[in-house]
């Protein structure tokens, strides 16, 4: 089976990730702009950041036979250093329509603060503004209230649940997000968050419409493996393998792929480039799987 | 504005797509503002997209005339359409308003950027550009400067000339690809690359037989001995290779050829 991983932060993860990745089968993955663990304090640290995820780290990607698309958007935790978030908000204009960035995000609330709602919006106008979906971070502390908050600002704003991807959901929020129309994303983390067992529950409960399963493996305990290891999970417990492909490929594909900027043809028609790619000889495979080149930089 | 390109592009672009990217052009020459010309050349994959172009004859010879060896690479609707705007902009301001493009560009906007920078009038003034964007890991955009482009072989130092080509060789580029190689070969290039094949013997590890044309007309007698080995234990392309640097009146297969084999994809 093919996949989709449409919530990974690679730059914190390792070649063994990538390599491990592409043999379980990810073909595509979404890399969201996110916070790096500890706060940025100047604006060219954003810059940089940014460029990396449209540049090199889609360059990695690609090393591995994996398709890199990204998110843009400035974190709820960094909203709340203000100077810093106006001049991330006048960068972001220039990453956002860039190619292969295909939502903005993720966006949303941290502590639900003032200024993590200013930022929220003014983000949610520029999507509006570009034509791009949206993904939402909802909070760790406080979450019903505070996905329950992003979906009204988002109603306010006028925004299509149909463009929106409501991640990190749980049983406690699923059935709201699910009935007022949003995609609704699990992240499946060992240990917190969800599982993946109750993920197959869910699964059984609500079927496949509009369900999204991702990783959001990224630099603390985190499994990139969580989308092929939960669909195999899923085709053990005995949901049929069409409702599998939705969650863990299809429905991520159409729900970022109303950005214009993500088709299945991107990898499918793709491979020879990858291929070629992938042994030409470089600083990131330095050369080990063909000749016994290595490239000191 | 570059006319021929402009011209060009009246010809292959849909009637639709030409009308915008006329649209950004008289904008920005109307009213400058750094940020529309960043977003016309972020979004032009979009509204001109991404087709591989065919030229005629005609358009070639005029092609080739502003650019060097243009007809060696493919080029692509969004590529030329990124390089006219560029070429759009003021020299005076050119290198200010690029070098933020070139911080922030993605994979295959630096690749358009680079391909670009000859048909500039102030090409000349982007050499410190250049030898930043050469210290790139990612392949594409290092080929885009360093494989077919007039640029490099025009405007780059002798020691720039030469960082790159030897970066080249240790990423496995092809090296009958850079343009004007055989004009630029030099003495101290020469040199760097025998110590690199002596360096590589000791490890006992190979070299591409490209290495040898680089000593192609340099031969000190320490030359003529790592040339005599490799003629006699080399493989046949490599013995091939030694053999036409050590005679260099006899008959044998071209350095392009060499090349070609040389890198070949191996299955």
């Amino acid at each position: 089976m093919q996949f989709i991983d449409p919530h990974v932060h690679m730059v914190s993860r390792t070649t063994d990730d990538y390599e491990a990745m592409r043999a379980a089968g990810v073909v595509a993955l979404i890399e969201p702009a996110f916070w790096l663990g500890q706060p940025r304090t100047e604006v060219g640290s954003f810059k940089d950041y940014f460029s990396t995820l449209v540049g090199w780290e889609r360059f990695r990607s690609s090393q591995f036979g994996i398709r890199h698309y990204c998110t843009m958007g400035l974190n709820s935790k960094e909203a709340n250093n203000e100077p810093l978030a106006e001049a991330v908000m006048e960068l972001l204009p220039l990453y956002a329509t860039k190619e292969g960035v295909v939502a903005i995000g993720e966006i949303g609330y941290d502590d639900q603060t003032a200024a993590e709602d200013k930022y929220f919006r003014l983000q949610i106008e520029l999507a509006l503004e570009l034509d791009l979906p949206i993904l939402i971070h909802t909070p760790h502390r406080d979450k019903k209230n505070g996905t329950y908050r992003s979906m009204d600002v988002l109603e306010e704003h006028g925004c299509d649940p149909t463009k929106v991807i409501i991640d990190h959901c749980n049983e406690e929020t699923a059935k709201e997000v699910l009935d007022r129309g949003y995609w609704t994303a699990f992240t499946i983390y060992p240990g917190t968050k969800m599982g993946n067992e109750r993920m197959v529950d869910l699964m059984k409960h609500y079927g496949p419409e509009r369900i999204i399963v991702d990783s959001s493996a990224d630099w603390g305990i985190s499994d990139p493996l969580s989308v092929p290891k939960t669909a195999a999970l899923m085709l053990q417990r005995g949901i049929p393998e069409e409702d599998v492909k939705l969650v863990t490929y299809g429905n991520a594909l159409t729900a970022y792929g109303q950005s214009g900027q993500m088709k299945e043809s991107d990898w499918l028609d793709a491979p020879d480039i990858d291929r070629d790619q992938l042994f030409s000889g470089n600083s990131v495979l330095r050369n080990g799987r063909k000749t016994d080149n290595i490239i000191e930089n | 504005m570059h006319h021929t390109l402009h011209h060009i592009l009246q010809k292959h672009l849909p009637a639709e797509s030409f009308q915008w990217l006329e649209s950004k052009l008289s904008t920005l020459n109307q009213d400058f503002k750094p940020r529309s010309f960043y977003l016309a050349f972020g979004a032009c994959p979009r509204f001109v997209g991404k087709d591989e172009m065919t030229f005629s004859e005609s358009a070639l010879s005029g092609l080739n005339v502003a650019y060097p060896n243009f007809s060696a690479t493919d080029w692509t609707t969004d590529q030329l359409a990124r390089i006219l705007l560029m070429t759009s902009l003021p020299t005076e301001t050119n290198n200010k308003v690029l070098d933020n493009l070139f911080a922030t560009a993605d994979y295959r906007e630096l690749i358009a950027l680079y391909k670009g920078l000859y048909f500039l009038k102030n090409a000349a003034d982007f050499v410190p550009r250049t030898r930043e964007g050469l210290r790139t890991n990612m392949v594409g955009v290092f080929d885009a400067i360093a494989l077919e482009n007039p640029y490099p072989a025009r405007y780059l130092s002798e020691d720039a000339w030469n960082h790159m080509v030897l970066k080249a060789m240790f990423m496995d580029r092809p090296m009958y690809r850079i343009y004007r190689i055989e004009e630029r070969k030099n003495a101290k290039l020469a040199d760097i690359f025998l110590d690199y094949a002596e360096e590589r013997r000791s490890a006992h590890r190979p070299v591409s037989p490209e290495l040898w044309r680089f000593i192609d007309g340099f031969l000190s007698s320490r030359a003529r001995a790592a040339l005599e080995l490799t003629a006699k234990e080399g493989t046949p392309l490599e013995k091939s290779a030694a053999h036409k640097a050590l005679h260099p009146n006899a008959e044998s297969p071209s350095w392009n050829e060499i090349g070609r084999q040389a890198t070949q994809p191996t299955n």
